[in-house]
């Protein structure tokens, strides 16, 4: 099992945070090497909501699913692996504190690489330093993001 | 009437027209073919049928951009057009890709027709900036296309 814990301060509010981590259209914008995903049912977070995301393990298109089982308005969004996939097991929750000049956030993302999915051609440290690599530039894309300001 | 830029670029593809046109026409892929848009929303939901409609929301520097196209044209595996509707960053916006096979791999023209809305270009913090992010991230869309389409499924 590998863990990712990062924490960083939004210069935004949790409400503009939430809305950029409830809505699955930014999640390809979030993670460098996902390329697009399906939620059913579509739309906004809910519990329950399965997600089918396809990505890139460097020129091999991978794909994994996972299942929104954790929500607490402004507070708490949380993640789990579902069966199949480039992970054995994943999870991954965020929390959202509101802190002065803005949101602190803290970012749990622990995975276990499926090496039967990938198969023996594939380095296992690798995979496991590309989804490390991911959870960290999400976390700097999140901030981003939730920080834009709109111009309209 | 406004200055027309034209960005175009002919490129080989190492893929078959069908993966490209699954690309094409899957909207979700649009944040990542160009790296300034951040999310898209298609009305009608899922794959591309002509009088499609996608509103985009992009970012230039820290501020958020809005585009929004129709796609007029959708010739299956040969041409893919989208005009711009009245509104958002492009005064006028033509987008024609067209494809053309050459055995497993293809042949791909992207050809970008467009103009800035000066309403939105006062808004904007960084004119400059603005009009130097466009023109890279359409130049940059064929770059990522071909580099999606030419990714391999994992062995058996």
């Amino acid at each position: 099992m590998r863990t990712v814990h990062e924490t960083v301060l939004v210069q935004a509010t949790p409400a503009a945070v939430w809305e950029v981590l409830v809505d699955p259209h930014f999640t390809p914008k979030l993670y460098p090497d996902i390329l697009n995903m399906r939620a059913e049912p579509p739309g906004r977070a809910v519990v329950g909501q399965k997600r089918t995301v396809a990505g890139k393990a460097g020129k091999r298109l991978i794909e994994f699913r996972t299942e929104v089982v954790g929500l607490v308005p402004l507070k708490r969004f949380e993640l789990a692996g579902r069966e199949g996939g480039a992970f054995e097991s994943l999870s991954e929750v965020i929390e959202l504190a509101e802190a002065k000049g803005g949101t602190q956030l803290t970012v749990t993302f622990v995975f276990k690489v499926s090496e039967s999915y990938f198969g023996p051609q594939f380095d296992v440290l690798t995979l496991e330093q590309m989804a490390v690599r991911n959870q960290e530039v999400y976390v700097k894309n999140l901030k981003e993001l939730s920080e834009l300001n709109s111009i309209e | 009437m406004h200055d027309v830029t034209r960005v175009e670029k002919l490129i080989e593809i190492d893929a078959p027209t069908g993966t490209i046109w699954a690309v094409l026409t899957d909207p979700s892929y649009l944040p990542k073919l160009y790296p300034d848009i951040v999310t898209v929303e298609a009305n009608p939901p899922g794959r591309t049928v002509r009088g499609q409609n996608c509103t985009l929301i992009g970012r230039v520097g820290t501020s958020k951009i809005r585009v929004a196209i129709q796609f007029t044209t959708v010739d299956p595996e040969v041409r893919l057009v989208s005009k711009s509707i009245p509104g958002g960053l492009f005064a006028s916006f033509e987008h024609t890709i067209t494809l053309e096979p050459m055995g497993p791999r293809t042949m791909t023209n992207a050809r970008f027709d467009y103009s800035l809305s000066p309403q939105y270009l006062e808004k904007v913090p960084d004119a400059k900036l603005l009009e130097h992010v466009v023109e890279d991230n359409l130049r940059i869309y064929i770059r990522n296309l071909k580099e999606i389409c030419e990714l391999l499924p994992l062995p058996e």
